[in-house]
């Protein structure tokens, strides 16, 4: 445990059944009148769009533009063209509908309007925002990124083709808004690969050296949270109550991992993700359990705690503490099971199609470059990353 | 009434001696790193893996003692003392107390990262890579009782090797090789 630690939150969150409805009169508390709407076309065609829309019925705000361009892999362009239309129009405020790439986006057209200019690389790194960006609401489409209550933002040069990633306290949104309509025609698959994420970032929180009373709290509930709904919302996708949890289990994860960093696993998965292309939360499904049993050399006792939230006080009081740690892993092991049943989410790399063993040193050499490992209890080197790559397979 | 004498300004303490001890302890770290990089044939991959004319500082904010090290055009690493310039590689002590706990080692610099007490800024791999080295160049320089507490693996020098190594960089750190 730390000597000393820092928390950060200061998001709003409104949640729970009627939030969108609930939008306007934020705005307006806010002082604003004008929002532009950022979304995708996966987000506009299920119908999603049309309900934020409709939320806004008898309210005094007009809706300056909506733009549904965002690509799955955002970048500067998109940024910039999105901000033209947000001056030419006058809006406002901004308010983003979808996941990870819609947020992202999001983030860097607030950094434009807000900051001037149209060159977003002026802003990259962190510490490069000064003050205040104007009022952005987050509602997320997907419940695991934690990207609205996370103070960065990764977005494409495409002429470099390099990655540029934005680190600002001030790229936090004003509000984030979990309402269970937005989650509920999530097919399982992503449903799944969505919630382990989440999962893996309350885990990583709770177990990496960052941890500290506050983030724990948060971490500890999510896991519960994910743990007590997931599989009810797989069986029965349109279970709203089940929803919700999820979606506040996702910001809560989001919330305990911006403060705490992850590890080993987030590593792992960044590293297979651009070499194979799967996506990340399949990746954090599949690493999960390997990097807790190669972390319980350090941290077995709040694996061990872990156990508890995991499987509820039954079969941890039936379990003496030294096995507590393993039995977490095994309780893990077995969700995985049910989700590749259920969902056909991959537990191995093998069951990905996507990774063959002549990619693990490529593999390997971006796991150990990769900032989260820092923070992970135990220091991986090479040949440990090829190893935890082969149990993988 | 004069508000200038009656509320005089009062100006921040300054701790000489931490001063001094931490630039010790920087002109030592910035030796080594000198010297092992042609002893350590892991520090020197490392290196070799980093652009030409790479270069790395560590500070202590806002205005304390700091080290600046660069490849030169042969590829070789030269300690500079320190340098104001802006490094590729970037590692920011927040002030001095928090330099004071890791060279005091009273926690390792991976807690004190965690901890908001470093900031780091460049390229985050080259980032990664400076981490690495900065174990090694940690567990040359100071006895195993320390690097047991603050390293969070120690890495497999083999103990004559490293004997006879820590002999050389004792001295090429006092002559400057
Ligand atoms: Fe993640």
């Amino acid at each position: 445990m730390s000597t000393y630690y820092e928390f950060f939150c200061p998001v709003k969150i409104c949640s729970g059944v009627g939030a969108l409805e609930n939008i306007p009169s934020e705005l307006d508390a806010l002082d604003s009148h004008r929002p532009m709407i950022i979304t995708d076309k996966g987000v506009e065609s299920a119908g999603l769009l049309k309900t934020v829309l409709d939320a806004f019925a008898d309210s005094n705000m007009v809706i300056g533009a909506v733009w549904t361009d965002v690509p799955p892999d955002s970048g500067k362009k998109t940024v910039s063209a999105a901000a033209e239309v947000y001056r030419a129009k006058q809006c406002d405020a901004l308010i983003a509908v979808g996941g990870g790439s819609v947020i992202d986006t999001a983030k860097g057209v607030n950094i434009l309007v807000s900051m001037g200019g149209t060159d977003l690389s002026a802003y990259a790194g962190a510490g490069a925002l000064k003050k205040h960006l104007n009022p952005l609401i987050i509602i997320p489409t997907t419940a695991g990124t934690g990207s609205e209550v996370t103070l960065v933002a990764v977005i494409k040069d495409e002429e470099l083709e390099k990655k540029l990633l934005f680190v600002s306290p001030f790229l936090l949104p004003n509000i984030a808004v979990l309402d269970p309509r937005m989650t509920l025609t999530l097919p399982p698959a992503i449903t799944a690969a969505t919630a382990m994420d989440a999962m893996t970032h309350a885990i990583e929180a709770y177990t990496c050296i960052g941890k500290n009373p506050m983030s724990d709290a948060y971490a500890y509930n999510a896991i519960r949270l994910i743990t007590e709904n997931l599989i009810a919302v797989i069986k029965n996708p349109h279970y709203e109550q089940g929803r919700l949890a999820l979606a506040n289990a996702a910001t809560m994860a989001g919330i305990a991992f911006s403060n705490s960093m992850v590890g080993l696993v987030h590593s792992l998965g960044h590293a297979t993700g651009a070499v194979c292309h799967i996506p990340h939360g399949v990746a954090m499904n599949i690493f999960l359990p390997h990097v807790l049993e190669y972390n319980m050399l350090m941290v077995n006792n709040y694996i061990a705690e872990l156990l508890l939230p995991l499987s509820g006080p039954e079969v941890t009081y039936a379990t003496p503490e030294s096995d507590r740690a393993l039995k977490a892993i095994a309780v893990i092991r077995g969700l995985q099971k049910q989700l590749y049943e259920l969902a056909n989410l991959p537990y191995t790399l093998s069951q990905t199609g996507k990774v063959s063993r002549s990619q693990f040193d490529e593999i390997a050499h971006k796991t150990i470059n990769d900032a989260s490992l820092t923070y992970n209890p135990v220091e991986a080197d090479f040949n440990d990353v090829l190893m935890l790559l082969d149990k993988a397979f | 009434m004069d508000y200038y004498t009656e509320y005089p300004d009062i100006l921040p303490k300054k701790h000489t001696g931490k001063h001094w001890y931490l630039r010790v302890m920087l002109f030592f770290v910035g030796r080594a790193f000198q010297s092992l990089w042609k002893l350590d044939k892991n520090i020197q991959q490392e290196f070799n893996m980093l652009p030409k004319k790479f270069s790395f500082a560590i500070t202590i904010l806002p205005d304390g003692p700091g080290v600046f090290l660069q490849k030169d055009a042969q590829g070789k690493l030269r300690y500079k003392g320190k340098l104001n310039d802006e490094a590729d590689v970037m590692i920011r002590f927040r002030n001095i107390a928090s330099a004071m706990r890791v060279f005091t080692f009273q926690i390792s610099s991976y807690k004190a990262y965690a901890q908001n007490g470093i900031s780091v800024s460049g390229d985050l791999a080259a980032t990664m890579g400076i981490m690495r080295c900065l174990n090694l160049v940690e567990d040359y320089l100071l006895p195993g009782f320390i690097t047991k507490k603050i390293l969070k693996r120690k890495p497999k020098t083999p103990w004559l090797s490293k004997l006879l190594k820590r002999f050389i960089l004792y001295i090429s750190i006092i002559f400057g090789m």
